[in-house]
């Protein structure tokens, strides 16, 4: 916008050069060339301040919300709380509460289930939501209807999803035992939930049929803006599927995977539902996810300080993630 | 304890959200209207599908004219409750004014503030009405936080007809009845032969703290600051435990098992025993529910062969806390003086059909009344879990996350008691 106005106005320019020959230089140097881009400034700063002082309210509220609620967080992590006569008393003890947490080897295994389940997780639904996006972006009949039917895993609460698939896994008369057996690949019920691996792999499954299809319906949105003529184009200079999909799809969709792949990974790190409901961590702590942790500390052991410290180092750890992420990935380049 | 979480939850949904919704109704109109009625809120958990709540705020209300009982019945899960009774109350809200917890809550709730003392607000004489059990399990430091209520503990449930047809007696030590159950799985009669709560939960700690004491044991010393899980009767339980499940006498699915799923693999007629509280004995009556109505006993829980019987029950139940932050101190006495009283203690029994905490209201009439669960309790041996300490919670998630890693295998059992031994010193330790 910003460019097409000083190209206008360096038109207008060349005009006054010509008529007014005399002190030409100087008006192409500093006069007639600065003159106008300083009013733009002048406006420029202007509706700035206008915009800043309008959209004032709507930022206090975002303040309200979200940057008073994390401040706070932090200062409770870095106290004892304990309930008083007249409310919660705040005994500040700095950063004891982050040195207990560090030193717990509870909170290491939930950060390292975390981040297992955050990496594996992320990684399968990627590949199936990318799988199912290409199938629905060929689709020519039928394409809302099964965006529609998409919606229906991911609009379901979890909560509820979680106990349906918890009837699934039983371990005696749940669905998948019953298929199992009726299909004789095993003669008895397995109890899946009752081993690291099984609860594992069915945490994995309940959460890839409520997400894979948020991941396609985000991926599919960035296939839909690829022109068909580069496919058609690649094709006549020899491309195979493969090639087409490596040199021209994903490159092309880069923008919707990073926001498919941030967006993932900030839910599956902080994911607690889900365990909650299906596993309860178990077996033993074995799927005990660091926001399962925060719950325990909190609203269990009513450790106030304790589970705001947990939940700083695991918001630490995300916001590292997303820097690291976005930059190797140099979001900003590509938006220009 | 997740008693609390058995009880059926839609009905106590439903109820929830009617008498919630009437408690907002109506406590702006009350305050406001006479200058002598004073309105105290109670915040209670559903117990049954019975109205035993609204039937006892209905019968106090009408004999108190100057104090209005407003009632909200809130979710079904205990540690809901919890989290959202400590948010309201840490805040110092004045509201729910009386409120009702859990058994391990007591010393928790004391130590952070959130239970009135209640020794200096009731005359000693008052704690006569109670056994002595309930009134020391509602204590923290020597002073009381908590009044009981009404009494829960667990149970065995076991097959009438199949044992009689296999000429056997009720068994009362753990080994018999691992032999009966063994004998009569090999008639094919049932697939499994005790069913029982190995999932890592409360339930679990439960389980195991029961069979910690038939072996002579404890979870931690009599004094709090040393844990003694990994001792020989530590060892001893969890053995005991495990070798269920591998000799096939508990199913393979037992250590992802809570109260329901165990209900339902009896009321399926599939076991021949069950470990259960005492509100699964008008399910496994329903015949819309089950196939074993009419067959089912029920007795104390067995102990080790040697042990004096019969074996240790969990106590369970619910206490009745005041806020301190509550306006209407004078009032919520007068209240739960008139809850623990025998009249309405009787109603515990009669309306919903749970055993009183009055001892004098546990008449024969009221065991009648409340079925067999009410002849039997009289013969347990209730053996508490050790909630004199604030750190309850993380005591028992060392002990049901680590005695269930035993029992899925994902441990080994030294592994797990060692690891629950040192989890319990140092929540103990953080206190």
């Amino acid at each position: 916008m910003s460019r097409h106005a000083n190209g206008a106005s360096l038109l207008v320019d060349d005009g006054n050069q010509a008529s007014t020959n005399s002190n030409g230089a100087s008006l192409i140097g500093s006069g007639s060339g600065s003159a106008p881009r300083s009013g733009t400034l002048r406006r420029t700063a202007r509706s700035r301040r206008r915009g800043v002082l309008l959209s004032s309210p709507a930022l206090a509220v975002v303040a309200l919300i979200t940057v008073v609620p994390i401040a706070f967080s932090i200062y409770l992590s870095l106290c004892r709380v304990d309930a008083g006569a007249d409310g919660f008393d705040y005994t500040f003890i700095g950063v004891g509460n982050y040195a207990t947490a560090l030193r717990s080897p509870t909170v290491w295994a939930a950060l390292g289930f975390t981040a297992l389940y955050t990496v594996i997780s992320v990684s399968v639904e990627m590949l199936l939501g990318l799988g199912v996006a290409l199938v629905i972006d060929r689709m020519t009949k039928g394409t809302g209807i099964v965006l529609g039917l998409l919606l229906v895993p991911w609009a379901m609460i979890t909560v509820v999803s979680g106990q349906l698939w918890s009837y699934i896994f039983n371990g005696v008369y749940g669905l998948a035992n019953y298929l199992l057996v009726v299909t004789h690949i095993v003669s008895a019920p397995v109890s899946f939930l009752s081993n690291p691996a099984g609860a594992f792999v069915a945490l994995l499954v309940a959460d890839s049929w409520k997400t894979v299809p948020f991941v396609a319906l985000i991926l599919f949105g960035g296939l839909r803006t690829i022109d068909r003529e580069l496919y058609a184009a690649a094709r006549l200079d020899g491309a195979g599927s493969g090639r087409i999909l490596t040199h021209i799809t994903i490159p092309l969709i880069r923008q919707s995977i990073i926001t498919a792949v941030v967006f993932r990974v900030l839910q599956a790190f902080g994911i607690f539902d889900l365990p909650f409901v299906l596993t309860n961590g178990g077996p033993g702590h074995a799927t005990q996810s660091i926001a399962m942790l925060t719950y325990n500390a909190l609203f269990q052991d009513l450790n106030i300080g304790y589970g705001a410290a947990i939940s700083c180092i695991t918001t630490l750890v995300v916001i590292i993630f997303a820097v690291l992420f976005l930059r190797a990935f140099r979001v900003e380049d590509s938006v220009d | 304890m997740n008693l609390h979480s058995l009880r059926r939850p839609l009905l106590a949904a439903a109820a929830a959200v009617a008498v919630g919704l009437g408690a907002v109704g109506c406590s702006a109109a009350n305050d406001s209207s006479s200058g002598q009625q004073v309105t105290i809120n109670w915040y209670v958990q559903p117990l049954n599908s019975t109205s035993i709540w609204q039937d006892l705020v209905a019968a106090f209300n009408k004999s108190h004219p100057n104090i209005k009982v407003n009632l909200t019945v809130g979710p079904t899960n205990v540690d809901t409750v919890r989290g959202t009774l400590s948010t309201e109350l840490g805040s110092g809200s004045a509201t729910p004014d009386v409120y009702e917890g859990d058994v391990t809550w007591p010393a928790q709730f004391a130590k952070a503030g959130l239970a009135l003392d209640l020794t200096k607000e009731f005359p000693a004489s008052f704690w006569n009405r109670f056994s002595p059990g309930a009134v020391k399990l509602a204590q923290y430091n020597g002073e009381s936080y908590s009044v009981p209520s009404w009494t829960e503990a667990a149970f065995m449930y076991y097959r009438k007809d199949l044992l009689e047809q296999a000429g056997l007696p009720v068994p009362t030590t753990w080994e018999e009845l691992v032999a009966d159950a063994k004998k009569i799985q090999a008639t094919g009669a049932v697939k499994d032969g005790y069913t029982w709560q190995g999932a890592g939960y409360e339930g679990l700690t439960c389980v195991y703290s029961e069979l910690v004491a038939d072996a002579g044991g404890s979870i931690v010393s009599g004094d709090y600051t040393k844990a003694t899980l990994n001792t020989a009767a530590g060892t001893k339980a969890l053995d005991f435990l495990k070798g269920t499940i591998a000799s096939g006498v508990s199913p393979n699915a037992t250590p992802t098992f809570q109260e329901p799923q165990s209900l339902n693999d009896f009321t399926a007629g599939n076991a021949l025993f069950m470990r259960n509280w005492s509100y699964a004995w008008a399910i496994t009556q329903d015949p819309s529910q089950s196939k074993v109505v009419g067959k089912v006993g029920m007795a104390p829980l067995p102990t080790f062969a040697g042990q004096p019987e019969p074996g240790a029950s969990t106590n369970g139940g619910g206490g009745m806390f005041i806020n301190p932050h509550s306006k209407y101190v004078k009032q919520d006495v007068e209240f739960l003086t008139w809850l623990t009283d025998t009249d309405a203690q009787s109603m515990f029994a009669s309306v919903g059909k749970v055993l009183p905490a009055n001892v004098q209201a546990q008449t024969p009439q009221a065991q009648q009344e409340v079925g067999p669960v009410g002849q039997v309790l009289a013969k347990l041996k209730i053996v508490g879990r050790p909630v004199g300490t604030p750190a309850y919670s993380q005591v028992s998630r060392a002990v049901f996350q680590n005695v269930n890693s035993a029992l899925s295998g994902n441990a080994s059992e030294s592994q797990a008691l060692s690891a629950a031994d040192s989890q319990v010193a140092s929540a103990l330790g953080s206190q």
